[in-house]
């Protein structure tokens, strides 16, 4: 690139800056500015990456807009210029922005995979298109809450066994392509023996509760998204052999590092900023509900029973790494062992979900109805919908002197002090639930705990008290939330004990207006003769000297004025030494 | 001045390096590992001078309902009897000392706790306008305590906010003893905290700190003065009468109500207690009889009010009135010094007690009840509260009375202190000033560390940095604390 086409490229990025809004001028005027020059494309293609990729987020689509109207009316040579990159470019943006203009995003999208009539190709690479569609397919469903997955489960019609004999015929077809594609992966052999056996069972002419169906129909979606991403994954590395292997470490790393799986689903999006990323961590998620069907399967039918110990999170993932390098499949072994929440989180999952499975399949062969709370209690993918099935738990319990004394309780009962919230507090022991209100309400518990401990660090350098206790229609009134609400509560200590303090506290303007001149003889800093804090000396532009702020002078010594005003007049002594 | 300063650094410098050195050292060299299988408990005690570390390894497990993290290193120091309780089973390592007595209980009570529990919960449920109130009664070291603890903390994992209430002036809980508390649990307990002396502070502390409701008692023994007592559940019931409608998330909750070792013979007691707290449930602990005659004798109503027996943990174990002081002075303790992960700096001032009013709680003989029984009663609820019984003034404040001794601060505000600050000997002033402050929550307490008799001076330490006591009314407890 020559000097003027950076140059070039320099203007055109900032000419960019007029694109806080969306204006046909501008854009047409900017597409006309790089038909001119079509000399400087790459600069002018960085130019726009660049400002699609700094713009704030509300500002993103425009630059988008900039960029499709590029492509298409100028074409050549754009297209490819921003083709080679545009996957990266648009998940990020697409991680970034509100909901509405995803919207937008997805709709611009269309456009792009709408092949050109003369050529029969879409606008940009085939490849990166498809990676975009998969990415949007993934991303829209892990971003919806699952209150509305549910409810789009429910729009999508009930389980039946016919569609799930459907569902599963699909899955084993899909299952059996990619076995022609890796003809070494046990894992999936597995799998494909294992769906023919479910579908002997659905086949069965016994009648299988509904909840039953719909909770299978779940696994099996997730199993469906699983065995997606498997063939991507391959198709990805078979890409990847082209990049050195450093970027695949990496890559492992952020998705091993990345937050429990069960609870961030849904916001997967949110925090993988790469979109290659955010493909990790989905098997996370998938593997373990995959792996507890098989588990389960398994143990119905009385096979693999020894299988199930090795079942674990690390060799989930070996089966798509198994082309890499050693040294991302040891990263990946080593983190996860590391990772102990994470991978303790998945072992629980799956033999809940084991137990619960197992039940199911029993009952459903006998014919036996299940209660629907036991569907909701140890649904591993959909957070439990928690006020329904704890309410429907607690109507067992009766507040009498025989059931109290007698009733063993159950599994799912314990549950409800402990894993029916399976998301713990990493620094203390509190459970949050894994729906994006728990996982809300835990990013607010971890902040306090992040504030508190830097206070707590700190504490050796200040000085606390007791507070006093509220007068009682103080008391009465107090609100908890002044304590946990999230708000910096240690503040509440200082403001109560100083309502008892019969000097108000002096302010910063009170204090700083006591100067003290500092002598020529005397250094620029000196300790305080009752809080031995430094005062340091500043320059008083009124007086045209180097003074001590907040500062008295008593009896040759110097003193902070706020101390010396708590102290004045009062034999105070220090507290007595602490055995 | 410089020097001394110095060599007191340097002389931190050495101490902070030693200490992980040894701690290190015992880590290597003395852990221990327990399986406890589930729906058993691991139960230890420990000496006054032991430190004991211990780390969940594997499973949950709780102490009296508060879940242990896997993540943390839990220290417990001083006198000290617990238990760490298991649904799932669990591996427990502890090293740093061995306790004076450990082993695995395999009777848990946990599963009827549990019970107990989701029951209330269900109570919650259903009306969520008016959460359950629960009384728990049983005798001496029959886990009374315990069971509340549990019942408080399960409530808070299901994101409620109980009310816990201690009416046990032997036991401190949320302050120091000889107080009646009552404490809006929205946060986790502390479990290495066996006393649970958190309140607020201006620090940080590592659980949410809990404000609490004090009404000072000043005596050991609830029944050196009933009436005053009793009078200060009165208080206690109507403040938490107020709270309950002002606060919706407490209200919905319910309240838990510890008590002191209550007996048959206390049964007018339990009856008062159960109609200011307009109680749901009561819960007798290990005792049938005792609850076969509070079914006689207490009048309730039986569609309103649940009577409820719990058996007693195998692992309650006799607390000897030795522990009981440890525990006591621990608690003093850490009102003004506080934890030792969260230090607080109390201070000391001087002042002259002629300026000040001193009261104390009035020990009634228990004998005169017994003459006055009936009558007695009739007094208090026809003809008013008779205050002269329930303090009186201390006369002449001195060396005697005052060494060691710990002061409430108590609530005179809206009186005018200047009128009665000299007249000690107006006995209608003094009931004034009684009637004024006596049911009210105190502010705070302070310890008496000096009387210079001859100087007219104390030297208290007080909690706050202040350069008078809020107050000039003061209440002396029977509580001595010796540092």
């Amino acid at each position: 690139m020559t000097s003027t086409q950076t140059q070039i490229g320099k203007d055109y990025y900032d000419s960019l800056s007029s694109l806080t809004i969306n204006s046909r001028p501008i854009i047409e005027s900017l597409t006309a500015l790089a038909q001119e020059n079509t000399d400087a494309a790459t600069g002018i293609t960085k130019a726009v990456e660049k400002r699609i990729n700094k713009a704030i987020p509300s500002q993103k689509l425009y630059a988008f807009y900039l960029l499709d109207s590029i492509c298409k009316n100028v074409g050549v040579p754009y297209p490819s210029l921003f083709g080679s990159n545009i996957f990266k470019l648009f998940t990020q943006a697409y991680s970034l922005v509100d909901d509405p203009t995803r919207v937008k995003l997805i709709k611009l999208f269309r456009t792009w995979k709408i092949p050109n009539a003369v050529t029969g190709l879409s606008l940009f690479d085939e490849d990166q298109i498809d990676l975009i569609d998969k990415f949007l397919i993934r991303a829209t469903a892990a971003n919806r809450p699952p209150e509305q997955q549910r409810q789009i489960d429910l729009s999508n019609g009930k389980a039946t066994k016919q569609s799930l004999m459907r569902e599963i015929d699909d899955l084993t077809n899909l299952v059996n392509s990619r076995l022609l594609q890796m003809p070494d992966d046990t894992k999936g052999r597995e799998r494909f023996q294992l769906l023919q056996k479910l579908r002997a069972i659905i086949s069965q002419p016994n009648a299988i509760p509904q909840e039953q169906l719909d909770f299978t129909k779940k696994q099996l979606q997730s199993i469906r998204g699983d065995e997606l991403l498997r063939l991507n994954s391959f198709k990805q590395q078979q890409q990847r052999q082209q990049i050195p292997p450093q970027l695949s470490t990496n890559q492992l790393q952020g998705l091993l590092n990345a937050p429990a799986p069960s609870s961030q689903a849904a916001f997967s999006s949110f925090q993988m900023p790469f979109g290659q990323q955010n493909q990790g961590q989905q098997p996370q998620l998938n593997n373990a509900n995959a792996q507890a069907l098989f588990n389960m399967m398994s143990a119905i039918l009385g096979q693999h029973q020894n299988n199930v110990g090795d079942n674990g999170s690390a060799s989930g993932f070996s089966a798509p790494q198994s082309s890499q390098s050693n040294t991302s499949t040891m990263t990946a072994t080593t983190t996860v062992n590391k990772n102990s929440k994470s991978s303790s989180n998945e072992s629980s999952l799956g033999l809940t979900n084991l137990e619960f499975l197992k039940d199911i399949l029993r009952k459903s062969k006998a014919g036996v109805k299940i209660t629907p709370s036991k569907v909701e209690i140890r649904d591993p993918v959909i957070p439990p919908g928690k006020d329904d099935s704890q309410e429907v738990i607690l109507q067992r319990f009766e507040l009498t002197q025989n059931f109290i004394n007698n009733h063993k309780p159950t599994e799912e009962e314990i549950a409800l002090i402990y894993s029916i919230k399976d998301n713990q507090c990493s620094s203390c022991s509190k459970r949050f639930y894994s729906t994006p209100e728990g996982a809300k309400q835990k990013a607010l518990h971890l902040d306090w705990h992040f504030r508190t401990n830097k206070k707590l660090k700190a504490m050796s350098k200040q000085i606390h008290n007791r507070s006093w206790f509220l007068p009682d229609k103080e008391w009465e009134l107090f609100q908890e939330d002044e304590i946990v609400g999230g708000n910096d509560n240690n503040d509440i200590g200082v403001e109560l004990n100083n309502r008892f303090n019969e000097k108000p506290v002096l302010t910063e303007e009170e204090m700083n207006k006591k100067v003290v001149t500092i002598p020529d003889d005397s250094e620029n800093e000196i300790v305080c003769g009752i809080c031995r804090d430094k005062l340091v000396g500043v320059f008083d532009d009124d007086s045209g000297e180097w003074v001590w702020r907040n500062a008295v002078k008593q009896r040759g010594r110097v003193y902070h004025y706020s101390c010396w005003v708590e102290t004045r007049g009062q034999d105070r002594e220090r507290s007595p030494e602490r055995n | 001045m410089s020097q001394i300063d110095s060599s007191l650094l340097q002389s931190i410098l050495d101490k902070s390096s030693e200490t992980p050195r040894v701690e290190k050292f015992q880590d290597t060299v003395e852990t221990h590992t327990v399986e406890v299988p589930p729906l058993q408990e691991w139960r230890f005690e420990l000496g006054s001078n032991d430190k004991l570390k211990l780390k969940l390894l594997k499973g949950t497990a709780e102490i009296f309902g508060t879940e242990l993290s896997p993540n943390i290193d839990y220290s417990f120091q001083g006198s000290l009897k617990s238990s760490i309780a298991t649904f799932s089973g669990c591996t427990i390592q502890y090293w740093g000392c061995q306790p004076s007595s450990e082993y695995v209980g395999e009777e848990s009570c946990i599963g009827s706790y549990l019970n107990l529990h989701l029951s209330l919960e269900r109570m919650r449920v259903s009306n969520p306008n008016s959460g359950p109130r629960v009384l728990v009664i049983g005798p001496k070291d029959s886990g009374k305590t315990s069971l509340c603890r549990v019942l408080v903390s399960y409530a808070e994992k299901m994101q409620r906010r109980p009310l816990f209430v201690n009416l046990n002036p032997k036991a401190p809980l949320f302050t120091i003893p000889g107080n009646l508390t009552a404490t809006a649990v929205s946060g986790m307990l502390n479990v290495e905290d066996i006393t649970l002396g958190e309140t607020i502070t201006t620090g940080p502390s590592f659980y949410h700190p809990k404000q609490s409701l004090v009404k000072c008692f000043g005596l050991e023994n609830y029944r050196d003065n009933l009436e005053l007592y009793k009078f200060l559940i009165e208080q206690l019931s109507e403040s938490v009468e107020k709270r309950l409608e002002s606060s919706s998330d407490v209200r919905s909750s319910g309240i838990v109500i510890d008590t002191p070792a209550l007996h048959i013979g206390d049964c007018e007691l339990i009856q008062h207690i159960l109609d200011r707290f307009k109680i749901d449930v009561l819960v007798v602990i290990g005792n049938e009889r005792l609850l076969v005659d509070l079914k006689r004798k207490l009048k309730y109503d039986d569609q309103k009010v649940t009577l409820l027996k719990v058996g007693k943990s195998s692992g309650c174990v006799d607390t000897d009135d030795k522990l009981q002081r440890e525990l006591q002075q621990r608690a003093i303790k850490q009102y003004f010094y506080g934890l030792e992960t969260a230090q607080l700096s109390p201070y000391t001032i001087m002042i002259a007690p002629k300026e000040y009013m001193f009261f104390k709680p009035k020990e009634l003989e228990s004998l005169n009840l017994a003459f006055l029984s009936g009558d007695a009663s009739d007094d208090v609820t026809t003809r008013g509260i008779n205050y002269s019984r329930l303090m009186e003034r201390v006369k002449k404040p001195a060396a005697d009375n005052l060494e060691n001794a710990i002061l409430a601060i108590a609530n005179d505000s809206g009186l005018e202190v200047a009128k009665y600050i000299s007249s000690v000997d107006d006995n209608e002033g003094n009931l004034e000033v009684i009637k004024t402050v006596v049911g009210r929550s105190v502010l705070g307490f302070c310890y008496v560390l000096s009387v210079d008799d001859q100087k007219g001076k104390v030297k208290l330490l007080v909690p706050s940095p202040v350069q008078h006591l809020p107050t000039k009314t003061l209440i002396l407890t029977q509580f001595r604390y010796h540092e």
